[in-house]
């Protein structure tokens, strides 16, 4: 029996590791943990109350609390919409759309995985999903066409890890309910950090290119000015799909949970007038969607059950007066908790880490004085690293899959853009404006 | 064994049926509202409460399925370099201990229907649903996975 909160938060952090490395499910690690951990708490409970009983209440409410959710329902609407995107055409009309766009910028056709993953992002909610839909059809396009795959490669994982910064984001969903932060005002904050990324990769890729031009093809397609407009109609429709979903929230109209539903409609449509809207599709679409709606709320609620522990237990508070009482500045706070998660998301994916963290890391940065809003964005980043850094890592399992390329090739190529998305983490932390722009505007 | 194994999976997709119905029904109760409200000014007043009840019945119906799809996401980093034989003996262990927290959320689960059911509470809304209705979905959910857990293991001890 151990009566000290932080005694106890170092026995059990072997525990919850031991269990997630034994590749037990994520929900049940952080649910047996949850229960050892009340178990093996000196709490002061009445005689007729023991703590079997005390840990099953807390799971059954915890359960139904943290499902029963309006905001939370956004997130099987917008994964929903994502699974009908992705059994249409749509990949293939965002590169025909853009390809004539890019044949006199620098770098020609490298940034088509840039603005396609940002268009795609811009509809879709995660960052797997939109590498898999956009590099499904870009990379075999840029090889065809003669171009260098590591600069494809490398441009596909940076940018299709966008899918959680630019809105709508599953990730912002579960931390805006998570944290009691405006998801729509999460959604906002996080487009200009998101369109600076995009700026960024776009940059790099460029600068590449004019130092090394050997990495562009020699052959030069031209396109006349009519071809480029009727190459427009084409994306038109993925536009007007982000008009309706963003538009609304942006505008104060709807909530994102509404959002999510005029998506999901709007996805039909699409589907319908690109004509891929057949009952196998539909049925698919569901049950994806099903699936991947109960593996991520199955998380969420066994993080819900341990952050209860946490909270019982009094680990958090114990935790945030210890860090207080180190007295470090701010920055140091945020550099060790970077390094915290760019560790943990080598092993865990992005989402298992926001929810198991959050009920002790929120604490500690706001008593620091940084804001949730903020450190929602910041967070964002955090699991976008995670997408990307060995051994686990989403978004290199899905290029890896797609692309056929060894992981190491895959690492290489990326590693240039991990460099900038760190760079770009360290912009908002030194200008937290970068956030706060266009979210103090509304 | 193989008829079990076959009966599970069935109840299992009946759960998954039932759990992309919620997912539909939330769209729809959500277009509803809009529609309604920017035509007629009028609100359903149920459209949030009901779409987090629906969310409960999306994931605890759909559990058993998402295990049987391997979608549950579990860190096989290890598990991945074992020899074929031991992977079926931690995934057996993994599994059985699993078991035990489900039966233990399940039992718990149940004894929070009959509490709320017991003492008529409603949901603090205009509609007055009774809790005990979406929160049934949770021992139902649970007692699928339960089943799937089984079945996981199941098929394991056969190979």
């Amino acid at each position: 029996m151990i009566s000290s909160p932080l005694t106890l938060a170092l026995v059990l952090l072997p525990i919850m590791f031991g269990f997630l490395l034994s590749s037990k499910w994520i929900g049940f690690s952080l649910i047996s943990t949850g229960i050892i951990g009340l178990v093996l708490y000196d709490a002061n409970l009445p005689p007729v109350l023991s703590i079997w009983d005390k840990a099953g209440t807390l799971l059954a409410n915890s359960i139904w609390n943290s499902l029963n959710s309006w905001a939370l329902s956004a997130l099987p609407l917008f994964i929903l919409m994502g699974e009908i995107l992705y059994r249409t055409a749509i990949s293939t009309k965002l590169l025909n759309g853009l390809v004539p766009w890019l044949t006199r910028i620098p770098g020609k056709l490298y940034h088509i995985n840039i603005l396609a993953c940002s268009l795609f992002a811009a509809v879709s909610g995660s960052s797997a999903a939109t590498t898999a839909t956009v590099g499904n059809i870009t990379l075999s396009e840029l090889k065809q066409r003669g171009y260098d795959k590591r600069l494809a490669l490398g441009s596909l994982a940076g940018a299709g890890t966008m899918g959680f910064l630019i809105p709508p984001s599953l990730i912002m969903i579960i931390y805006g309910v998570l944290s009691d932060t405006s998801i729509g005002k999460l959604f906002i904050g996080g487009i200009i950090p998101g369109l600076m990324l995009a700026f960024f990769y776009s940059a790099y890729i460029a600068l590449q290119c004019l130092l090394h031009p050997e990495y562009v093809p020699v052959k030069q397609d031209n396109f006349t000015w009519g071809q480029k407009l009727r190459a427009l109609k084409e994306i038109l429709p993925v536009f007007a799909l982000i008009f309706v979903v963003l538009g609304g929230i942006y505008l104060g109209m709807t909530t994102p949970t509404e959002a999510a539903a005029i998506g999901v409609v709007g996805s039909l449509v699409l589907a319908w007038g690109f004509r891929n809207l057949t009952m196998k599709n539909l049925s698919e679409a569901f049950m994806a969607a099903v699936r991947t709606t109960a593996m991520i709320c199955f998380i969420i609620a066994g993080a819900a059950f341990l952050s209860q522990m946490v909270g019982f237990i009094g680990i958090a508070n114990a935790l945030s007066r210890y860090i207080v009482s180190l007295e470090l500045s701010p920055y140091v706070l945020i550099l060790v908790v970077g390094f915290m998660y760019i560790l943990l998301g080598m092993i865990l994916d992005g989402i298992s880490i926001v929810v198991m963290t959050l009920p002790i890391v929120l604490p500690i940065v706001v008593t620091a004085g940084f804001d949730p809003l903020w450190f929602g964005i910041y967070l964002v980043f955090m699991v976008e690293l995670s997408q990307i850094t060995p051994p686990v890592g989403f978004s290199l399992f899905v290029i890896n899959h797609i692309s056929k390329e060894n992981m190491y090739t895959i690492l290489k190529a990326t590693f240039p853009f991990f460099l900038i998305m760190i760079l770009m983490v360290v912009l908002i932390t030194m200008f937290p404006q970068i956030v706060f722009f266009l979210t103090d505007r509304i | 064994m193989s008829r079990v194994s076959a009966i599970i999976e069935g109840l299992c997709r009946a759960g998954a049926f039932i759990s992309a119905l919620c997912m539909a029904l939330i769209v729809a109760l959500i277009v509803l509202e809009i529609f309604l409200r920017t035509f007629f000014g009028f609100s359903t007043m149920v459209s949030s409460e009901f779409s987090g009840y629906l969310l409960v019945g999306v994931v605890a119906m759909g559990l058993g399925y998402t295990l049987d799809h391997e979608a549950h996401i579990r860190i096989t980093l290890i598990w991945g370099t074992l020899p074929p034989k031991w992977k079926n003996r931690v995934d057996i262990t993994v599994a059985a201990v699993s078991v035990a927290v489900t039966c233990f959320a399940l039992y718990h689960s149940v004894l929070l229907v009959q509490q709320t059911y017991s003492r008529g509470m409603t949901a603090d809304t205009i509609s007055e649903t009774p809790t005990w209705i979406p929160q049934t979905a949770i021992p139902i959910g649970l007692f699928l996975f339960l089943l799937q857990l089984l079945n996981f293991i199941l098929r394991r001890l056969r190979q």
